[in-house]
């Protein structure tokens, strides 16, 4: 049994999307020596994956990516990836024990060039992970291209161990006799930054999402979209097809005590509205048109995109749909009522998107139980002074950044991330424990 | 060195079993992808033709081609006169 490897930080980082690596930066820059963790094989989060950012029309990998080269080579940041929080307890004012395990990844990632020839190689293929499904990767893998670290991993659940990766590394980097590596960290403080989940839209059977190829979720469609895309066009899931009318079905999962979420997600009316436009962009000739109960445009610039996307030609129609019904050829009937008449119409689209909502991340819940982990009313992390401190939690130390305590897009992401740095950084400072 | 570059995959197999299913999935992945290589050919295809002479669901197909498109086996040659649907030629 391999014996668990102890190590001291200023602060561990839980979550490696943009609000951990702001904060593990910010922290980073004023001297303290930072863990960041991330579960996931690459940091980034669901920015990286995301097409551009509203409403500039930014590149989002352009914004993400010098962050994440900055935070990687930063000598005060240590990332783990691909790890796990098992528990964070508390043990007095100024210290934390966290228990993590980092699962082998099968690379040795020191010697990783992320040359590919690995993946090149492995005959194995699987539905991908990061493109929702929508085309195959290999069990010897990079995630994507701008993945960051941008090393190979080995699927070891899909993998049939023929050793063609191994033949083809040129650094002779795979490990197959890696092992899980239990690790006890000590910590002056923990900055949360487990950010949201996406709601399932199989939950709602009336949309057809479960049955129906066309009806995809804003993320696919945000991975169609992307540089990195699976189709390297967009074209529908079911059969290839050029898509002609496209529609947009807003407050999927947000907004609706039915499912339990009664809360506006924030960000869905703007990133439909950006995903609207560049599907103008895209596809010249297709009518797109979001159905919506009311558009929120509150935020910089926001109005202006809003009215820009209407210049452009796309169709704002105040309606909830009821439901979506898939014909022989793919192609869906949506039922909706009319707000502004009061009447059920119908209309007929080949593709619908579903601007799914903001849901709380629960895993800090798991591992901080023994110190109660508070929530407020919509299962988000609880401020404890929401107008004055909000990143703090109601754990002394522990600090919120980003999503974890609600929706947010993404500048209020990073200046979250900002706050919560900042007070981890006086937190820090008052300690008097050495470690 | 060679020696050592071989060992772990080895070394792996004697204490992880390979599950079947990712086995059969393997054959079933090469079986479908030899059979579109030989469908297509040196024509140009588009996925509902292709579904159809596969005798497989277009959604079926589109992932067999576009994986295949990603990791270089296929090609994209343009798109058809109703502007419906791409074609795609297998790389030579």
């Amino acid at each position: 049994m391999p014996s668990i490897q102890k190590l001291n930080f200023d602060a561990v980082v839980v979550g490696g999307g943009i609000a951990g690596v702001e904060s593990a930066l910010n922290i980073a820059n004023s001297g303290y020596k930072v863990l960041l963790v991330e579960k996931d094989l690459t940091i980034g989060g669901k920015m990286i994956l995301l097409s551009k950012v509203f409403p500039t029309l930014d590149c989002a990998a352009c914004i993400t990516t010098p962050k994440i080269s900055e935070v990687a080579r930063h000598p005060n940041v240590t990332i783990f990836t691909q790890t796990e929080v098992k528990a964070i307890h508390k043990q007095d004012n100024h210290y934390f024990k966290a228990e993590i395990v980092k699962h082998a990844r099968f690379i040795d990632e020191s010697n990783c060039t992320g040359c590919q020839l690995c993946e090149e190689a492995c005959p194995v293929v699987v539905p991908d992970q990061y493109q929702y499904g929508m085309v195959g990767r290999k069990a010897a893998y990079i995630p994507f291209n701008i993945a960051s670290p941008r090393i190979a991993a080995i699927d070891i659940e899909n993998c049939i161990l023929c050793g063609a990766c191994e033949k083809a590394c040129p650094t002779q980097c795979i490990d197959f006799m890696q092992h899980d590596e239990e690790y006890q960290i000590i910590t002056r403080s923990v900055v949360v930054a487990t950010g949201f989940n996406l709601f399932d839209p199989v939950k709602i059977p009336r949309f057809s999402s479960e049955t129906a190829q066309n009806v995809i979720t804003s993320m696919q469609m945000e991975r169609l979209l992307a540089p990195t895309r699976p189709y390297n066009h967009v074209i529908r899931p079911s059969d290839g097809r050029i898509p002609d009318k496209i529609a947009y079905v807003l407050c999927t999962g947000s907004r609706d005590l039915s499912v339990g979420n009664p809360i506006c997600s924030q960000i869905c009316c703007m990133y439909s509205i950006k995903q609207a436009q560049l599907l103008m962009g895209s596809l010249p000739m297709a009518d797109v048109t979001i159905y919506y109960i009311n558009i929120r445009s509150f935020g910089k610039g926001f109005e202006e995109f809003y009215e820009q996307a209407k210049g452009m030609g796309v169709n704002f129609v105040k309606g909830k749909v009821g439901k979506i019904t898939e014909k022989s050829n793919g192609n869906l009937t949506l039922r909706y009522e009319d707000i502004k008449t009061g009447k059920l119409k119908e209309a007929d689209h080949d593709l619908v998107i579903l601007s799914v909502g903001v849901l709380s991340n629960d895993d800090p819940q798991q591992f901080f139980a023994e110190n109660e982990w508070k929530k407020d009313k919509f299962n988000f992390a609880l401020q404890k002074d929401l107008f004055f401190k909000p990143s703090l939690s109601n754990i002394e130390g522990v600090f919120l950044a980003g999503t974890t305590s609600g929706p947010m897009d993404i500048p209020d992401t990073i200046l979250s991330a900002g706050a919560a740095s900042m007070e981890t950084i006086r937190y820090i400072k008052q300690s008097t424990v050495e470690i | 060195m060679e020696e050592n570059k071989e060992q772990t995959f080895r070394q792996k197999r004697e204490t992880h079993t390979v599950p079947q299913h990712v086995k059969d999935k393997l054959k079933e992945y090469n079986s479908i992808k030899k059979r579109i290589t030989e469908i297509m050919g040196d024509e140009e295809w588009n996925i509902p033709n292709l579904a159809a002479k596969l005798e497989m669901s277009t959604t079926e197909t589109l992932y067999y081609v576009m994986s295949m498109l990603k990791f270089g086996q296929v090609v994209t040659t343009g798109v058809d006169d109703m502007d419906e649907y791409y074609f795609y030629k297998i790389k030579k």
